[in-house]
């Protein structure tokens, strides 16, 4: 799981650097929680809960908010995203855009809930309105690219005898 | 969909006790921020580098006859006018910037300016911060005013070692002391971001004259901000008749969507510092 690790690098420092300014309306996505979703769905909620801090921790270093909120945000994400799918009945090929849609918003009560926590104010009515909807809207979009491609490399990243082949 | 889970429980439970020892402990927590922002600065610094195109010159045609090379010659003269027009441009706004910083100095006090490049946003945008390409290294400290040439920009919230966070006016987390600037009125209050980039004026009693179009700038009051800073400009006034204050829209002098190189105050003037008593 450790190639893992320059994805979520590459995914904190894109949005924090690259994205702004080359985005849609003044919204960026959240990249990493999109990984961190699609490991959750693809290994379950151990892998999604180890890759939800690891993103977490990396986010917090580019971002100004208090330091750990985004690893707390992140890891119960992942952790959401490994149960959901365990439970799940039936696993179509939308519940990854489902998946990603579902967590952004429960990343964003998160955010608020942990802001509230810190002390710090966050206009949530706005935020929610103008940067969470379309940032669920772009996620999902993402989602449709990073999940086939997160899932090639999961099959490659694992063991024959660990993946059950 | 779901393969089987590569990582064991045990792992699980040591990422969890690691991400709570850096969580809920501030030492721990500055340590490791200190570490990755070594990390993550030069990486953001050197993507956040925007190349311009460079202009190419082509000089291998020959031509048949004279005429053709004396025109190739006029071309060449009309192209290097045009380059020599647009190195004058570049150097008109720089001047321009420049007369306005020095505007800014002559103003206030403000004591020494460090020039620092924007080099990340806050990833999401629950917070307006910007991440700055000096620290610790560099004198910064926290609680530092940032200002562009336009006027006042932020405050640093978070220092490392070679780089810094600054919290930019328009977050709903930052206050500053600002005064009206006409003669006629002198109003005070206290401007705080919105959310949606502009600025709420609030605080500002009743019976002080307050108009739109009147421009804001810093009191001094509390000592983070040097006096005489531009803060905005007043778009709209709101008065009610049942309360003691009135309120005002402002709009931000600096375009926080398009920040490039700003300005730490290293020293802020001791005299805006409020004495007890």
């Amino acid at each position: 799981m450790l190639w893992l690790l320059p994805i979520l690098f590459a995914a904190a420092i894109l949005q924090s650097v690259a994205l702004p300014g080359a985005i849609l309306l003044g919204v960026r996505p959240d990249l990493v929680l999109v990984v961190v979703v699609s490991w959750g769905l693809l290994r379950g909620w151990e892998d999604g809960l180890v890759v939800g801090l690891v993103g977490g921790l990396m986010t917090d270093l580019t971002a100004a908010t208090p330091f750990g909120i985004n690893i707390v945000r992140l890891g119960v994400v992942g952790v959401a995203a490994g149960l959901a799918m365990q439970r799940l009945a039936h696993q179509g090929p939308l519940v990854p855009f489902a998946a990603a849609a579902v967590g952004t918003l429960l990343g964003f009560a998160l955010m608020v809930l942990g802001m509230q926590a810190t002390r710090w104010a966050l206009p949530w009515e706005y935020s929610l309105v103008f940067q969470e909807l379309p940032r669920v809207v772009l996620n999902t979009v993402i989602m449709a690219v990073a999940f086939p491609a997160l899932r090639a490399l999961s099959r490659r990243g694992v063991a024959p005898e660990e993946a059950g082949v | 969909m779901r393969a089987r889970r590569a990582v064991p429980g045990s792992v699980a439970v040591i990422a969890i006790g690691l991400s709570g020892v850096l969580v809920f402990s501030p030492g721990a927590a500055f340590q490791a921020e200190a570490v990755g922002t070594r990390i993550f600065a030069p990486l953001e610094f050197g993507l956040s580098r925007v190349t311009n195109s460079v202009g190419h010159i082509v000089d291998t045609i020959q031509h048949a006859s004279e005429l053709a090379a004396q025109n190739q010659v006029y071309r060449d003269e009309i192209d290097r006018l045009q380059a020599a027009t647009v190195q004058m441009r570049e150097l008109e706004v720089e001047n321009r910037d420049l007369r306005e910083l020095l505007g800014l100095r002559e103003r206030a006090p403000l004591g020494s300016l460090l020039s620092v490049n924007v080099i990340a946003r806050d990833p999401l945008g629950s917070v307006q911060a910007v991440t700055i390409d000096r620290g610790m290294d560099d004198s910064v400290r926290v609680n530092l005013p940032v200002v562009s040439w336009k006027g006042l920009a932020g405050r640093v919230v978070e220092v490392h070692p070679t780089s810094a966070k600054v919290l930019l006016i328009t977050d709903v987390n930052s206050a500053v002391s600002v005064r009206i600037q006409d003669p006629a009125s002198r109003a005070t209050g206290v401007i705080r971001g919105v959310g949606d980039g502009r600025l709420l004026l609030q605080y500002v009693p009743r019976t002080d004259l307050l108009r739109t179009e009147d421009v804001a700038i810093t009191s001094g009051i509390g000592g983070i901000f040097p006096s005489g800073v531009l803060v905005g400009r007043v778009l709209q006034v709101r008065q009610r008749d049942v309360e003691v204050f009135q309120e005002a829209l402002v709009e931000p002098a600096v375009d926080v969507r398009n920040l490039e190189r700003l300005y730490v105050l290293l020293r802020p003037p001791q005299a805006s510092t409020p004495t007890p008593g």
